[in-house]
């Protein structure tokens, strides 16, 4: 049943998730910066520095101060950055749409170019098309983001003053939110394009050659139907397990594209964070991504549920 | 290196289809050559490279390729090649290190999931939660907490590799462990370790390989990505991902700082996916067997 | 005599294997007629699927294909149809069912969108009457709760139950002629029977033209009235099965029947024909069967041997039929 499925991955979610409360908290116990000499400044007494040790409860054993933690986690309260002062918890949801934005952007483009190039790599499978197509992919696999990245904002932003190259011009349904949004989507675009376009020329080589696809063709629904409705059907199948498989990959991803780009997104957020020893804004920036990464799961899941009803009743 | 098959005839040599797969193909070649080449220029760095890859100098900042710096300088007057030479010492042993960490412990813990019916269940679930962790969190957790440096990173690598590893492992596993020659081998008295070793693990070896070979790449993007982001080694070290993120300033100026050595990731991983296929379609056969 | 209601002349089926071009299928001519059943019978190998499968156009692309002969039905030569002509004839002329019912079926789709899948296609009726004519056929081919089954999807059904739903989808157009590859070959043992009980009601009820492929001889007792034998690409003997099964005159048909446990002495071994049919790649001069005959005779044997026909309708392809033989030649085929 799927639903059983969904359940049992939300349930594996949760050790995940407090694993990463867990290390979050411990980040603020062991980092080599005193929280309290970063609030105080450096010139600071060694009584005033006492005294905020004690607001902060900093002074307390380590076990009252993790359960403490717990507790305000539990109301919602997550803190306040050391560097902004700002609520680490509103920080962060400025930065969800951008992240969420760009995850979208570049999985429509991503996607759809994918499967195609896929496609067209089977159906003329060893032509110089085929190969064209395939060394594209693999090439793109073997790149990384960062590399990417530097080169199309060189060549196409700078170079040639095509498009922006930094931050985030607005929603992306405004004319400057869309042209910013380009070149950090199709960067992120091309680290899975070649894993799906690979996974989608194997797949559907290979279950074009399946026998239900020859009782297909005997019923005489026409060739185009045969293809689509029966062969791409099922070609697609691991192509979307394979991109759940990458969801890991793909979140790295994202952090380090939104780091090349300036992009106000929750990757950039948590490695300013982690970078400024700004703890309790790493921590949260932590959770929030874990829970994109089991979002994003569940999303996969679902959909190869639908896709696939054997993968129903497990 | 024969192996034997399902059916009991031994398989053409893995290293004869091996060979006569590389010898017809060009692109192959050069990059098994490549591979060969990286791997003795870090192993010989000290007598390859031709600079000293921590030896600033104002006079030679950001310079251009030329006959006295082959791959030009960075912004601190440093040979780029030589870097790089050193850099892919780096990357290499962290990436290695994780790997084979990670594949080691994963393998484990698949075969004995397979073979040990009764543990299955358990493992399988610690290894689900395993899977749950993308290794960018990792890295960035291990970065906070330890402020940095290859430790860190080689964790995370080894965390994310054992999840997947455990998975193929025990699935090669299962295959194989169903064969009536185990159940032969039982018979005949042969203790669970003997036949974990001798026979499952000689069986799965194929598969393990090649999503060995096919791991190492991403764990080098992986590994150059945490440390662009500069949860890895800290400058001067000649880390790769550090080489690009400090030539970042001068992409406009002097791109091949950055660029450099986001070709040579490039061409490394490229390498070791082509072998990695390559591997996966010599060796496909024989594991359908 | 009516004409056959489909009528294979000559046809040759070539298969590429490693990059050469072999003959699979060598000058096979058969004819159908209304209402009978023809088995088709060889061992692997033999060339009786892939025949089977050229009559619908269903040869594995790139890897085997009709290089010359014509296949008559209902006025038109399938041999030379385009892929969209031949669409008219699948499922409403000419129903196939496979042999392995579970890879034979969409896993994705539910089993009753697969059976009225052809009928809308092909704007024969809408989806309502579609899925009432397949409840219909379904209530015909015996399957139980056949409602439930409709919404069911491949894997959610055991073997006999798919191999139903299979001839179900063959059977819902009407077709005129229904090719039956090997239907039984993958089911259990019990399931067998009452597949092949199931098969044989159809025909009568429908007055199906029937074709089955196996390489069971008890098969062919059952169900079929006329069969032809075929080895290795060719057609050796080919009649009335009552004939064939009592008086075959191709020592591979004999050689056959010798082979089924009923026919063999009790208490001595099984017996056999030595040998195994010869691979693609050789090219055997002469009687395709000459490896492995006790009756080979080297000379006349090792010369292109034509296809006899009796008044009877009995065709064999042997210079040495049974019959003309000596006695003891006759003892050694017998227990060869």
């Amino acid at each position: 049943m799927l639903l059983r499925q969904l359940a049992y991955r939300l349930a594996v979610s949760i050790p995940v998730l407090f694993g990463v409360l867990t290390v979050g908290f411990f980040l603020m116990v062991l980092v080599p910066v005193d929280p309290a000499v970063i609030v105080a400044g450096e010139a600071a007494t060694a009584e005033r520095l006492e005294q905020i040790r004690r607001e902060m409860g900093l002074d307390r054993p380590v076990i009252e101060q993790f359960i403490a933690y717990l507790e305000r986690l539990a109301h919602g309260d997550f803190g306040r950055s050391l560097l902004s002062g700002n609520p680490v918890l509103s920080e962060i949801f400025h930065t969800l749409g951008p992240t969420f934005e760009l995850l979208i952007a570049s999985l429509l483009i991503t996607i759809p170019i994918g499967i195609i190039l896929g496609l067209l790599a089977a159906k003329w499978q060893g032509s110089p098309l085929d190969r064209a197509i395939m060394t594209f992919a693999v090439v793109g696999m073997s790149a990384p983001a960062f590399m990417t990245g530097l080169l199309l904002m060189n060549i196409v932003g700078v170079g040639m003053g095509l498009l922006p190259v930094q931050g985030r011009g607005g929603p992306i349904y405004t004319p400057t939110g869309l042209l910013h949004i380009i070149l950090p989507a199709v960067t992120l675009a091309m680290t899975l394009i070649g894993p799906i376009a690979r996974m989608t020329r194997t797949s559907l080589l290979d279950v074009i050659r399946k026998d239900f696809v020859r009782t297909a063709r005997s019923k005489g629904i026409g060739e185009r139907r045969v293809l689509i409705a029966h062969a791409l059907r099922n070609a697609l199948i691991p192509t979307v397990n394979l991109i759940g498989l990458q969801a890991g990959f793909l979140l790295g991803s994202v952090v380090v594209v939104e780091t090349v780009f300036a992009w106000p997104g929750m990757g950039r957020l948590a490695v300013s964070a982690i970078a400024s020893a700004d703890a309790a804004m790493a921590q949260g920036a932590m959770v929030f991504l874990a829970v994109a990464f089991v979002v994003i799961n569940l999303l996969v899941d679902i959909v190869c549920g639908i896709l696939d009803p054997r993968a129903r009743a497990s | 290196m024969t192996q034997v098959a399902a059916t009991g005839r031994p398989a053409p040599s893995l290293l004869s289809r091996v060979v006569k797969t590389t010898t017809r193909d060009p692109i192959l070649l050069c990059a098994v050559l490549f591979l060969l080449g990286v791997a003795v220029s870090v192993v010989f760095a000290e007598w390859i490279a031709p600079h000293n890859p921590l030896r600033t100098s104002l006079r030679h900042q950001a310079k251009l390729p030329s006959a006295q710096f082959w791959l030009g300088t960075d912004e601190q007057g440093r040979d780029i090649l030589s870097r790089i030479i050193f850099g892919l010492r780096i990357t290499l042993m962290t990436s290695l290190s994780g790997l084979v960490i990670g594949i080691g412990l994963g393998s484990i813990i698949g075969l004995v999931a397979a073979y040990f019916r009764r543990l299955d269940m358990l493992l399988m679930r610690i290894i689900d939660v395993i899977l749950s962790f993308p290794a960018i969190l990792i890295g960035l957790g291990l970065a906070g907490v330890t402020g940095g440096g290859n430790a860190g990173i080689i964790i995370a690598l080894a965390v994310a590799t054992v999840g997947p590893a455990a998975r193929i492992a025990r699935s090669a596993a299962l295959t194989v462990v169903q064969m009536d020659y185990i159940a032969g081998a039982r018979m005949v008295g042969l203790s669970d370790t003997q036949i974990l070793l001798r026979y499952v693990l000689l069986n799965c070896l194929a598969s393990i390989i090649v999503y060995a070979t096919l791991r190492f790449g991403q764990l080098i993007l992986l590994a150059a990505s945490l440390s662009f982001l500069g949860l890895g080694v800290a400058p001067p070290a000649p880390e790769l991902g550090v080489m690009v993120s400090q030539g970042r300033a001068l992409l406009l100026t002097a791109p091949h700082v950055a660029l450099m050595p986001c070709a040579v990731i490039l061409l490394l991983v490229l390498s070791l996916n082509l072998v990695g296929d390559a591997l996966r379609d010599a060796l496909d056969p024989q594991m359908k067997a | 005599m009516p004409q056959p209601i489909l009528s294979i002349r000559d046809l040759h089926v070539s298969l590429r294997l490693g990059g050469t071009e072999h003959d699979a299928v060598r000058g096979v001519s058969l004819n159908l007629n209304k209402g009978e059943v023809l088995a088709i019978v060889g061992e692997s190998g033999s060339g009786k699927s892939l025949t089977a499968l050229s009559v619908l156009g269903l040869l594995p692309r790139g890897i085997a294909a009709i290089s010359s002969g014509e296949i008559h039905f209902d006025g038109k030569d399938l041999a030379q149809a385009s892929n969209a002509e031949l669409d008219r004839v699948r499922g409403s002329g000419i129903g196939i069912i496979f042999q392995e019912p579970l890879s034979a079926l969409n896993p994705v789709m539910r089993v009753g969108d697969q059976i009225i899948e052809g009928i809308v296609r092909r704007g024969e009726a809408s989806r309502k009457q579609a899925r009432k004519m397949a409840l219909e056929t379904l209530i015909g081919v015996r399957i139980s709760d056949p409602e439930r089954r409709m919404k069911q999807y491949p894997h959610e059904l055991s073997g006999g139950m798919r191999q139903r739903a299979m001839i179900a989808l063959a059977l819902v157009s009407n077709p005129a002629v229904l090719i039956a590859d090997e239907p039984t070959t993958a089911l259990d043992v019990t399931v067998q029977a009452q597949i092949l009980s199931l098969l044989k009601a159809q025909q009568k009820s429908r007055d199906l033209s029937m074709i089955i492929i196996t390489h069971d001889l008890g098969i062919v007792a059952e169900v079929a009235d006329r069969v032809a034998v075929m080895y290795a690409g060719e057609i050796v003997e080919a009649g009335e099965v009552e004939t064939i099964l009592s008086r075959p005159k191709h020592p591979y048909t004999l050689g056959l029947l010798s082979c089924l446990p009923e026919f063999s002495d009790g208490g001595r071994r099984l017996a056999v024909i030595a040998g195994s049919i010869p691979s693609l790649t050789e090219s055997v001069s002469g009687c395709v069967f000459k490896t492995r005959c006790p009756l080979y005779m080297q000379g006349p044997c090792d010369a292109r041997i034509a296809l006899t026909s009796g008044p009877d309708g009995h065709a064999f392809r042997c210079i040495r039929p049974i019959g003309s033989e000596t006695p003891a030649e006759s003892e050694q085929t017998r227990h060869a």
